[in-house]
């Protein structure tokens, strides 16, 4: 339990800024619809198309991406540099152990900053004469947590694999910039998911793709892991 | 039968091409105090990292209360019964003074939480106060205190009094010198000779990765002598080539040696070669250290 | 102290110039085959001339949003840093003023942002030229100015972060986070009008006029009183930077 106190005291900067802005991003998404319509599109369209391209697709989804990258972010690497490495190293817990308590408290806040949004879009809609569905908002929750929890997965692992300072941050950046372009060349649509099109709904979001996409993350989470446990500190 | 809390095999670390532990056969008995002294890189912190899993050797094995060091499982059951203060006292920066006393805690059930309250008390650390607002000095009181209450079975301290005033350096080997009548074994690590001869039982020497001396205190003191002779001319070059002399150095016409096992072997050998013997005296520790380390021989 | 910064930069200096690098020769060299082949990221791209196409790739999308993304990075790691990792007594001990140490790293930041800014500009023209197409060197050196002194801003604006807040990510979190909100600041009404959208600037998004022969995309002339402006407010924010370490301690 106390492993995930300490994770959690590690992110909570990271992960409160991510929860305000996104909170106060979709809020005005929502609640100033009139204005914002004018920077989110150029062409009329329906409410619900709006809240599509403007949060689920748009925005707040690439400000999700670049939230959960980041929080995937630290781990012994970086306590090393900070010189704590020997005293967390030394308590009575596996490697195992620090990696998944560290691994599950980005997971949960993947999700809860995955939820945020699904929450406000039906919740404020009726403020301004508006209906959203909760389904609908809840089915991109979930798709934002399944995406996000690979994309944490990505920050994770190459913050075990890039040592220095802001050096992982980089490398998982230009990794998922590098992925984005992959996905979107022809013929990769049979080997690639474009995790991006998962998350907004317009990519394949059947089961076993999402299954797919757990696993994926998992495994990337498991092989940071194994790395950590046989790395001299 | 001896019964010893940290046994090494030819223990060997390698980085690279650098060798900082090389066969190290390294054995600490329980219930006493051990003093682990060499050099700067001589290999001592690689061995506290091997010690607690931190590091994987590159070759040999090693016990730690009886468990492998090599086996990530049995090595964590170790370090249950461990309590590790590292060189840097490097401790959670976000962390205030209560929580890191809290989250420690958490993984020692036999914490004693009366004793973490005394040290809190008697090191004056401020609880509401975080880590990253601590000086040296008081971090590594607040190390010591983490290290101190939860009953470990060893104490491995890098430096211990590494950032201490005076007052609490003094009140710290008196701590440490009474764990062994609790049951708590202490191998700590220092460069202060002092200190080391004041609490140690036992003193190892490390230099190059390997094992130089590994003596008590009382043998040190009983059969250890630093013996000076002065020679009406030039010395045979072999002369001291034997198995009780540990270190030679010579300042022209004078010898002075340090021998081990007695004096009179090497005294009646250098009367052979008309030595004349100016002085024998029981060697101190800075001596032992000194002559070992600097490779005289 | 110049070799100090660069040593602590360069890994994200170097990984910086070689995916904008790999960026503008992936759209450069494969431009047919991405037309051809109905790639999303250049639908909209299919019928439009070679101008177009660069600038949609590079100057208005995926190569401006990377360089904006990742030129924060370059301006994190400070001392503040270095009292995380304990390094700063020693910097700080050296016989060199606190302006002088903060200074050479903003000095060498600049260096690499200009180089950065550089990158299509140098490896377009050039490479178009394999395919035997041509994109105007002056077009490309118009948008390198537009980019390094938008970089400069976002820079500056990573580097007062960094000074400000404790933790290694909660700096670069911020900074990104303070560059997204701005651009619904600068697109509210009353502020509308004054084109404060940095990314807007740099890409030149909706000023861009086509030639008479419509083949080329044009940008309108540079308007050196808004780089001024803007190389003023990146000074600005870097001064407050500055002034905060004078008085911290350490």
């Amino acid at each position: 339990m106390m492993l995930l106190y300490k994770a959690w005291l590690e992110s909570r900067a990271r992960f409160l800024l991510g929860l305000l802005a996104l909170a106060g991003l979709s809020a005005v998404f929502v609640l100033f619809n009139q204005d914002v319509r004018t920077v989110v599109t150029d062409h009329d369209m329906s409410y619900v198309e709006y809240i599509w391209r403007g949060i689920f697709k748009g925005q707040l989804r690439d400000i999700y991406v670049i939230l959960t990258l980041l929080l995937g972010l630290g781990g012994l690497d970086r306590e090393r540099s900070y010189g704590t490495a020997g005293h967390t190293l030394a308590l009575p817990v596996s490697r195992w152990r620090l990696i998944a308590a560290r691994g599950l408290t980005g997971i949960v806040e993947t999700a809860v900053l995955a939820i945020l949004p699904a929450s406000l879009v039906p919740a404020l809609s009726p403020f301004v004469h508006e209906s959203y569905s909760w389904l609908l908002a809840f089915q991109f929750g979930a798709l934002w947590t399944i995406g996000g929890t690979l994309i944490f997965a990505i920050g994770f692992l190459a913050s075990v694999l890039v040592a220095g300072e802001y050096s992982a941050a980089v490398a998982a950046l230009v990794f998922l910039f590098g992925y984005s372009i992959t996905t979107d060349l022809p013929g990769m649509e049979h080997y690639l998911v474009d995790i991006h099109d998962v998350m907004n709904g317009s990519g394949p979001h059947d089961i076993s793709t999402l299954a797919a996409i757990s696993v994926t993350a998992a495994a990337m989470i498991w092989f940071g892991g194994l790395i950590t446990s046989r790395k001299d500190y | 039968m001896m019964d010893y809390v940290i046994e090494t095999h030819d223990l060997s670390k390698q980085f690279g091409a650098f060798h900082a532990v090389s066969g190290l056969n390294l054995r600490v008995a329980r219930n006493q105090v051990t003093g682990f002294l060499g050099r700067n890189g001589a290999g001592k912190s690689t061995t506290i990292k091997m010690l607690l899993g931190m590091t994987q050797p590159t070759s040999g094995s090693g016990l730690l209360l009886g468990y492998s060091i090599t086996d990530p499982k049995q090595d964590l059951e170790a370090r249950r019964q461990v309590a590790y203060c590292g060189e840097d006292k490097q401790l959670y920066a976000y962390m205030t003074v209560k929580q890191l006393i809290r989250f420690t805690a958490s993984f020692y059930p036999d914490w004693r939480s009366e004793v973490a309250a005394r040290l809190l008390e008697q090191f004056q650390l401020p609880p509401g106060r975080k880590v990253k607002a601590l000086s040296k000095g008081m971090r590594t009181k607040l190390a010591l205190l983490l290290a101190l209450a939860r009953r470990p079975s060893l104490l491995i301290l890098d430096e211990p009094t590494e950032g201490l005033d005076p007052v609490s350096i003094e009140e710290l080997l008196q701590t440490l010198s009474g764990l062994p009548a609790d049951g708590t074994t202490v191998f700590f690590s220092s460069h202060q000779i002092s200190e080391v001869e004041r609490i140690a039982d036992r003193v190892c020497i490390i230099d190059g990765g390997r094992l130089a001396v590994d003596l008590s205190l009382d043998e040190i003191r009983q059969d250890h002598r630093r013996i000076t002779f002065s020679f009406s001319q030039q010395p045979p070059e072999h002369l001291f080539d034997m198995p009780e002399v540990r270190s030679i150095e010579t300042n022209g016409r004078q010898v002075i040696v340090i021998s081990s096992q007695g004096s009179d072997a090497v005294v009646e050998r250098a009367k052979s070669a008309d030595a004349v013997v100016v002085d024998v005296v029981p060697v101190n520790l800075r001596e032992l250290f000194l002559g070992t380390v600097q490779d005289h021989k | 102290m110049w070799l100090k910064a660069w040593r602590e930069s360069r890994m994200r200096f170097l990984a910086t110039a070689l995916s904008l690098s790999a960026l503008c020769a992936v759209a450069v060299l494969s431009e047919p085959y991405i037309r051809q082949h109905q790639v999303p990221i250049a639908l909209r791209l299919r019928e439009g001339s070679y101008s177009e196409y660069i600038y949609n790739l590079i100057y208005s999308g995926m190569a401006k949003g990377l360089y904006a993304l990742l030129v924060i990075f370059l301006g994190l790691g400070e001392l503040q840093r270095e009292r995380a990792t304990r390094t700063a007594g020693f910097t700080l001990s050296l016989p060199v003023s606190r302006l002088r140490v903060v200074g050479t790293q903003v000095a060498v930041g600049t260096v690499e942002l200009a180089a950065l800014a550089s990158v299509p500009a140098i490896l377009i023209p050039a490479l178009s030229a394999f395919l035997h197409r041509s994109y105007p060197l002056p077009i490309a050196l118009h948008f390198s100015v537009l980019w390094f002194f938008g970089g400069m801003i976002i820079f500056a604006a990573s580097f007062l972060l960094s000074v400000v807040t404790p933790g290694e990510y909660t700096a670069p979190v911020a900074c990104y986070l303070a560059l997204v909100l701005h651009t619904f600041v600068a697109a509210w009404h009353p502020l509308a009008g004054y084109r404060l959208n940095l990314m807007w600037v740099m890409g030149e998004f909706q000023t861009m006029r086509w030639n008479v022969a419509h083949t080329l995309l044009l940008p309108p002339p540079l308007s050196w009183l808004r780089m001024c402006v803007m190389a003023c407010f990146a000074l600005l924010l870097l001064s407050a930077a500055i002034r905060v370490t004078n008085k911290q301690d350490y």
